[in-house]
């Protein structure tokens, strides 16, 4: 029996528990569940209505004329049958559209999907990401797009290289031109692509530096 | 709660309010009525049925909804008494959502007047207050209280206030664009950072 859209009640406490930026493993058992149940609700509707014409044709069999109106009774339970279907519905398609902004998400901020999110996913939503990153990655090539990494850069570069500042201890980071160790307040030089995403998970800061011409006043 | 997309809205609808059928319903007693015997559902019976499905139905006239016990007058005496002392989260974590949503079909002006002077007083006892606090042990216990709409806001200015004493001592903000690296904001604070004083350090 219909449990009133119980099951996608708990997909979407179970998405909601992840919180943002993570997802939750994709629940393949509850969707199907879910899906069975919006069956057995539209099964039922479709007993309701058949015995209806049933009725009627008995009815016209018997030569008096057949009655189009169904009582309240029958009436209410198509529509709550029908509203159950609705409401799985929907709920349905929350999840999906919640799950697809947090990957999209993730393509502009972590610029890949890593590997613990990635085993959470279902293999539409791996595909969807892989799209979507590809398309992405059309758009900002060279030959056919704007040709700029679109994900980097939250200020405007002044320079091609920057000086960020240690805000902890990640240890040695490589570099495309080598090693370099990040202590707290250790001052170093590097590309600012490379920069880009140390200072987004807080590693480092950007020092400002003037060079005395004030060509590198931000 | 009228957005179909959204995960809180719909998360909302899930409370459940007392429902009375006018006319009965076949088939679904075991489900609506945990413990009935019978299959259907007789004309007049009272049952619990969540939001979405009493807001469909009532629409329909097929049935009447009324508030949940939260908005009754044992409560609502409770919590006229001393607002901010009332939990929310534990009992009603959609407080407003919910009590809104009936009150589109109950009509009740006192209902409406009784939601807005609650958010008043709690607003101003819990919520404005609570962002000056700075044990962690009372900041968890106010938080354990909000409903999930008054937890928004506290969030929204608990984060502001965090950017607003940062700008005063004319740091960065790093550690915002670290959690929330969006592309707006980004820009937005690049606009900020031009009106704050510079760090120069020797490169």
């Amino acid at each position: 029996m219909s449990e009133l859209g119980r099951r996608a009640r708990e997909l979407l406490k179970e998405l909601k528990s992840y919180g943002p930026g993570t997802l939750s493993p994709y629940n393949e058992e509850l969707v199907r569940l879910i899906f069975s149940e919006i069956d057995e609700h539209n099964a039922q509707t479709e007993a309701i209505v058949s015995e209806l014409r049933r009725k009627q044709a008995e009815a016209e069999a018997e030569g008096a004329t057949p009655q189009q109106e169904v009582d309240e009774m029958t009436a209410t339970t198509m529509c709550l049958h029908y509203e159950c279907i609705k409401r799985n519905k929907r709920l349905l398609l929350i999840y999906m559209n919640e799950r697809m902004q947090r990957l999209k998400e993730m393509r502009w901020t972590l610029r890949a999907l890593p590997e613990a999110q990635k085993a959470r996913c279902c293999q539409s939503e791996i595909q969807f990401y892989n799209e979507y990153s590809r398309a992405l990655q059309t758009y900002m090539s060279k030959s056919e797009g704007v040709g700029m990494d679109l994900t980097l850069d939250t200020r405007p570069p002044k320079d091609t290289f920057v000086n960020v500042r240690g805000l902890k201890d990640a240890g040695e980071v490589i570099l495309s031109y080598g090693r370099a160790t990040v202590l707290v307040g250790t001052t170093i030089s590097l590309p600012a692509e490379e920069a880009e995403p140390l200072l987004r998970d807080g590693t480092v800061e950007l020092v400002d530096w003037d060079d005395g011409f004030g060509r590198n006043c931000s | 709660m009228t957005d179909y997309w959204n995960l809180d809205a719909a998360l909302a609808e899930e409370t459940t309010v007392p429902l009375r059928f006018k006319f009965g319903v076949a088939g679904v007693a075991r489900v609506l009525e945990p413990g009935s015997t019978a299959n259907d559902i007789s004309a007049g019976t009272k049952v619990e049925a969540p939001l979405w499905l009493s807001a469909a139905l009532s629409r329909r006239g097929m049935a009447s909804m009324s508030a949940p016990e939260m908005y009754s007058e044992r409560y609502r005496r409770k919590i006229n008494a001393g607002a901010e002392c009332m939990n929310l989260k534990g009992r009603a974590p959609y407080f407003y959502d919910v009590g809104n949503k009936c009150n589109e079909f109950m009509q009740d002006l006192t209902l409406s007047a009784f939601l807005s002077r609650t958010y008043a007083t709690r607003y101003r006892e819990l919520v404005s207050k609570g962002l000056s606090t700075v044990s962690g042990e009372d900041m968890l216990e106010l938080q354990s209280k909000l409903s999930l709409e008054e937890l928004s806001v506290f969030e929204a200015g608990r984060s502001s206030v965090a950017r607003a004493e940062m700008w005063s001592r004319g740091a960065r903000l790093r550690t915002a664009a670290a959690a929330a690296p969006s592309r707006k904001r980004a820009s937005a604070r690049g606009d900020a950072e031009g009106r704050e004083p510079r760090q120069r350090v020797e490169g």
